[in-house]
């Protein structure tokens, strides 16, 4: 999925997530760099950033593509190995908030090293009057604000789910700012990002959807659990609702989404962008489509462990929020 | 946020989902007819059916559905998801 040369940006800049520190900070750098390979799945952590996670590095490429043919790669592992560890601090801070993981909150101090690593590459290319700080303290400011006031939502709306949950993942944007502030292409810093919240609004759908057992044992709120509770019949479990409708509704959700954000990008002018677009909904849509036979099997096990009748609702209480 | 309650399956969902021995042995006395392994199972969960021929009746529909039932689990846990990880 990446260009050869932003994928070797990536292999140095995971290699450099333990490295800065090991003379410094040893425990830690081997703390870290355990804790990286334990995320990925494969246990390589160069994997973990393949498939959907690789949009964080891929849209600061194609955006610089969109201003000059070749982009810098010099400049580029700069602002990979910077968003390589921007995400390791926001992922850490999410599974402690999300699961109360108690090997992860053994982990916090590693915020300060991870923290720093990101900081610091920004401050090789900018100097300290540039614009550019100002668009950083506002994509970061309200990555966070949308983290803190996402965690304090009980049921989540609609309106919630674009204007905060969605939004946390907006330190994206810097690395999109600092390819429009290095060729003083600031016109297409707007477009873009306004590119990036429908997108993010499809990732995160998509996140809630396929994450839903997960996030209902850990007692989280999603606008997809929320939009459960608020669908659900008398005498229906969220599980009941999910294989009898709920998915579907999902899809649908993603759907539509995913129309914006092809619609946005049609402004770009990034025919990669395009097709990365063309992929992942395809991906998805397969992906749906796979499951809805046996779906529609599951739900008559469903109905039968789970009559649906006129019975008045079940005394709930909330689990948090 | 969600409620509490808990159906029968819901409670059965999220255990095979997490507990991989438990939905191993589940599979493995579908597959081999063992209708009182299943029964025992799922009253162990505490959601035998209320009447001997409400829980045949569960019974026989995991059963029928258990590919079905397998796939799904599978594609809402991580090991499913593969390249979707957002």
């Amino acid at each position: 999925m990446l260009d050869s040369a932003l994928s070797m940006c990536l292999d140095r800049a995971i290699e450099q997530v333990g490295a800065r520190c090991r003379q410094s900070a040893p425990a830690s750098a081997q703390a870290l760099v355990d804790w990286t390979w334990r995320l990925s799945p494969t246990g390589r952590a160069r994997d973990y950033f393949d498939g959907g996670r690789a949009i964080m590095f891929l849209l600061p490429w194609w955006l610089e593509q969109r201003v000059r043919a070749n982009p810098d790669v010099d400049f580029h592992e700069l602002l990979t190995e910077s968003t390589v560890n921007a995400y390791y601090f926001v992922r850490l801070i999410d599974n402690v908030l999300d699961e109360n993981a108690a090997e992860e909150r053994d982990l916090l101090p590693l915020l300060g090293i991870l923290h720093a690593n990101f900081y610091r590459a920004y401050t090789r290319l900018f100097p300290a009057a540039d614009p550019f700080w100002d668009h950083f303290d506002r994509y970061w400011d309200g990555t966070m604000e949308a983290a803190l006031r996402d965690k304090r939502l009980g049921e989540i709306s609609s309106n919630d789910f674009t204007g905060i949950v969605a939004r946390k993942t907006s330190g994206i944007k810097i690395p999109l700012a600092a390819v429009c502030c290095r060729y003083g292409r600031l016109d297409l810093l707007e477009p873009w990002c306004a590119f990036y919240d429908t997108l993010a609004c499809w990732q995160q759908m998509l996140d809630d959807t396929f994450d839903w057992m997960r996030d209902l044992q850990h007692g989280n709120s999603t606008f997809f659990l929320s939009e459960g509770n608020r669908q659900k019949r008398t005498g229906e479990s969220i599980a009941g609702w999910v294989v009898r409708g709920g998915f579907a509704w999902a899809i649908d959700r993603l759907s539509s989404m995913m129309q914006e954000a092809r619609g946005c990008a049609a402004q770009l002018e990034s025919p990669a962008l395009l097709r990365f677009l063309e992929y992942r909904d395809a991906e998805v849509r397969e992906y749906a489509a796979r499951l809805t036979q046996p779906l529609k099997e599951v739900a008559v096990v469903a109905n039968l462990f789970e009559p649906i009748d006129d019975r008045p609702p079940a005394p709930r209480r909330g689990r948090r929020g | 946020m969600a409620d509490e309650w808990t159906s029968d399956f819901e409670k059965l969902l999220a255990k095979c989902a997490v507990d991989q021995d438990f939905r191993a042995q589940l599979t493995t006395a579908l597959v081999a007819n063992d209708d009182n392994g299943v029964s025992a199972l799922l009253t162990n969960l505490g959601i035998a059916g209320k009447n001997i021929a409400a829980r045949n009746e569960r019974v026989s529909a995991l059963k029928s559905a258990l590919g079905p039932f397998t796939a799904v689990i599978g594609q809402f846990t991580d090991s499913g998801r593969g390249e979707l990880a957002p």
